[in-house]
């Protein structure tokens, strides 16, 4: 997990990506090289750099991925400028993408998407945290059940050989993705059924959609 | 009863750390009811696991998570190496 002393977002650095690729050294080097700068950059375009360490995850992995691709041998010359660029890319699409966005509400109103305010409503929300357990990695799912022996992320971290904080900030960032994905499913969904219902073809239940993930 | 606040993550995803837990053990009771004990390890390697927390032994979660009989066990061998002076948590 790289870090910063002046309580900056941190991003998470780690051996294989989402799709269980190695990431190459060299780039994962690069990008703790460019990190205040690219913060900085961040900043200046997005107004906070509350975004600058998904962003960075994100490009870590297309530009190792890019190099492999292409069999670059490590270590690459002047990846830092190859994944500065990478990220600069990124901040624009999402400054563009926000400008494009009509903001509803805050932060604060997310929570009130998981908060259940009568009993089916408790209902739909034990299914979509279960929705959402199913699609946590093995090591989320370990690292859930060490929590709930009361374990501190510390020695979760420690157990699983990565860096204090990569565990807390990796299990959560999980369940964030998998709440985006049921959102996403969600509307999906509701476009799939209302097409199925228009040809007349069988209906499917959220369990036969829903992959669920070792 | 004490509230603790919630986390930083938890504030983040709207989601509490004990909801996730909760949800936890009942997909494993529903998913994973693993009648015939298919692939479950010994008892004794779920006592080394609960006890000591052996390293070499730790890739025992993977199992537990998807089993409920395993869960269930390791939890009433955990309840029961616990020392009357240790408080958890």
């Amino acid at each position: 997990m790289a870090s910063s002393p002046h309580n900056r977002p941190i991003w998470w650095d780690r051996d294989l990506d989402r799709m269980g690729r190695p990431i190459r050294r060299d780039v994962r080097e690069a990008a703790h090289e460019i990190w205040d700068r690219a913060c900085s950059r961040a900043r200046n375009k997005l107004g906070d750099d509350s975004d600058a360490a998904e962003i960075m995850e994100v490009c870590v992995e297309r530009v190792s991925h890019y190099l492999n691709r292409r069999s670059v041998p490590l270590p690459a010359p002047r990846i830092a400028g190859l994944l500065m660029a990478a990220f600069h890319r990124q901040v624009q699409k999402r400054r563009l993408k926000k400008e494009r966005l009509e903001l509803l509400g805050g932060c604060s109103d997310l929570d009130h998407r998981f908060q259940a305010p009568d009993w089916s409503a408790s209902i739909d929300l034990g299914l979509d945290l279960k929705q959402i357990l199913r699609r946590l990695s093995a090591r989320s799912t370990r690292i859930l059940l060490r929590r709930r022996e009361g374990v501190d992320w510390k020695s979760i971290a420690r157990e699983l050989g990565i860096k204090d904080s990569a565990a807390q900030v990796g299990f959560w960032r999980e369940v964030r993705q998998a709440q985006l994905d049921l959102l996403k499913g969600d509307s999906g969904k509701k476009r799939e059924a209302k097409k199925t219902a228009s040809e007349g073809g069988n209906d499917r239940s959220d369990e036969e959609d829903t992959p669920l993930v070792p | 009863m004490k509230k603790i606040p919630p986390s930083y993550h938890e504030e983040k995803a709207g989601i509490a750390e004990r909801e996730l837990i909760d949800a936890f053990e009942q997909l494993v009771r529903e998913d994973y009811p693993n009648p015939n004990r298919i692939g479950c390890p010994s008892k004794q390697l779920l006592r080394q696991l609960a006890v000591l927390s052996a390293p070499k032994l730790q890739f025992l979660f993977d199992h537990i998570v998807r089993c409920a009989p395993c869960l269930k066990e390791y939890d009433r061998l955990r309840r029961e190496a616990k020392s009357p002076t240790k408080v958890s948590p």
